[in-house]
């Protein structure tokens, strides 16, 4: 019984923790156009600001909100500075960010340190579930995830300017002949991708622990996440994340030592029968 | 907007005055020229065509006036010169309904109508939507399924709609009819009748097939190989025996 809700919270955490990473991955695939090889660094970034404004004292709700604020300003800036100017050749835009990943990962392990740090929790103590230990804090971050996941699909299917990222990654000229200020809006999107890769770096930091060089481990969960579910589709990465994060947690239950492997393997079920993702489009 | 809409039902055919007019305009995609320095105006109520073979720069045209492409020369409207971005242009007026019709798939019908109001603000846009559907009823059964599902005369159905839906002082159509069934474009035929009897908006077409477009315009322009070769009232290009031979069929 105990094991059972073990395994269900574990499993949910997860889960969320891939789709919030997942989601800003996609959604600037999706609007933009541009597989940003820095998103994993972004929320690595994130994680480290938020320990930058734990050493000057702030609490940490305050640090969290300027991680979250800090790298909504950042990823556009980066978007500005360094992709728009070269945006027509992917394969710059490609090499471009992965290289800029790498630099990232370099200055922050020359002013933090590459060590690994922990995240205070958000909430302290523990519940007893039938014997099962579940800390608090991994309640409270099941519940914010959720929360912020349900927040921004009403934002994208509720709001006119959810509309207009939907329309804006379906046919980028049909955005432009209604209206829609596509610049602007792909801003936008950048610096809602910051802020979710942000989140999604407090997340592993407070878990997990984070250093410089775990950015790649979070760029492949993005990576493996969007292709299992359509590069894109926002509700694909969910159901992805979903898949992966559930299978990840049952395996580590029997095989702890063969947990990354559940996912490489329906990955390439998948694209293998499916190689547009599970909701992809079929290229166009 | 609201001027527009009194001007609705009231008659503005003597009107001459300029809608859009074009000025040296000249659109190169890298070294290639599309367009060599076109000059022309389409008057406001009115119906104009552009007509040629495929590949002779109309939707080369009809892209500069939207912002889709650069360009060199002035297009101005209304008296003054169009924006540089796509979507400051749709505030202007100037709607563009696309080759291709560029909806948007994943979503339903009824969202890409509302989509075509993005812009507004006015609190018209319920009624215009039930104008739509009331020229195109069928995308009123069809107003929750997914537009990418939709057959082609559909599509292009809510692409016209959509481009309605901005609520146009020019109205721009690039080949509405293309690849559409003889009764499908029929019925899109008849709806461009209606369209300009009901709202009297200033309408440009760019048409390869030059009967569909004689039937509906006022004047027509003939564009080969990115320059105007010849224009003229309907009943003029009609006597022309160049285009009678080349675009009429004898």
């Amino acid at each position: 019984m105990g094991g059972i809700i073990e395994v269900l919270l574990l499993g949910f955490l997860i889960s969320s923790l891939y789709a919030l990473i997942a989601l800003g991955f996609t959604m600037i695939f999706g609007v933009a156009g541009v597989l940003n090889l820095a998103h994993g660094a972004f929320a690595m970034v994130g994680a480290y600001l938020a320990i930058w404004a734990l050493g000057w004292g702030w609490s940490l709700p305050a640090a969290a909100l300027f991680a979250v604020g800090g790298m909504a300003v950042l990823a556009p800036l980066v978007y500005l500075l360094l992709i728009r100017p070269v945006e027509d050749r992917p394969v710059i835009v490609f090499l471009g960010t992965l290289l800029f990943a790498v630099v990232l990962e370099q200055i922050i392990g020359l002013l933090f340190s590459f060590n690994s740090r922990i995240l205070p929790p958000l909430v302290d103590g523990i519940l007893v579930v039938g014997g099962t230990r579940i800390p608090y804090n991994r309640l409270a971050a099941s519940a914010i995830a959720l929360l912020i996941i349900g927040a921004l699909w009403l934002f994208v299917n509720r709001t006119r300017a959810g509309k207009a990222i939907l329309a804006l990654s379906m046919e980028r000229r049909g955005a432009a002949l209604v209206g829609i200020p596509t610049r602007n809006i792909i801003l936008w999107v950048w610096a809602l991708s910051g802020a979710l890769a942000a989140i999604a770096g407090l997340f592993v930091g407070s878990f997990f622990g984070i250093s410089p060089l775990e950015e790649r481990l979070l760029l492949t969960i993005a990576f493996s996440t969007v292709v299992l579910g359509g590069l894109g589709s926002i509700p694909g990465s969910l159901w992805a994340a979903l898949i992966i994060g559930f299978s990840e947690t049952i395996v580590q239950q029997f095989a702890p030592e063969a947990r990354g492997l559940a996912s490489l393997v329906l990955l390439m079920f998948v694209l293998t029968f499916r190689p547009q993702g599970l909701l992809g489009r079929a290229a166009a | 907007m609201s001027a527009q809409a009194r001007a609705r039902g009231v008659s503005t055919a003597t009107e001459r005055k300029v809608a859009l007019r074009v000025e040296g305009l000249s659109v190169f995609y890298g070294k290639a020229q599309a367009l060599y320095g076109l000059s022309f105006a389409v008057h406001e109520g009115e119906f104009v065509s552009v007509i040629g073979p495929n590949g002779a720069g109309k939707t080369t045209l009809l892209n500069a006036i939207s912002g889709l492409v650069p360009y060199r020369g002035r297009i101005l409207f209304a008296g003054e010169p169009l924006p540089a971005q796509p979507h400051e242009i749709v505030h202007r007026g100037v709607i563009h309904c696309p080759e291709g019709r560029s909806l948007f798939p994943y979503l339903s019908v009824y969202d890409n109508l509302m989509l075509g109001a993005y812009r507004r603000r006015d609190d018209g846009i319920l009624r215009d939507l039930e104008d739509v559907y009331q020229l195109f009823p069928r995308l009123r059964e069809r107003a929750r399924q997914l537009a990418g599902t939709l057959s082609g005369g559909e599509q292009q159905m809510v692409a016209i709609g959509r481009a309605l839906m901005a609520r146009p002082k020019l109205l721009m159509l690039d080949e509405p009819t293309l690849g559409l069934a003889p009764i499908v474009r029929a019925h899109i035929s008849q709806a461009l009748e209606e369209i300009r009897r009901r709202y009297r908006m200033t309408i440009l077409l760019a048409e390869q097939n030059a009967e569909f477009a004689f039937r509906h315009s006022d004047r027509i322009y003939l564009l080969e190989t990115g320059r105007i070769v010849r224009e003229g009232t309907v009943a003029d290009m009609k006597e022309d025996p160049y285009i009678r031979q080349a675009y009429l069929g004898g």
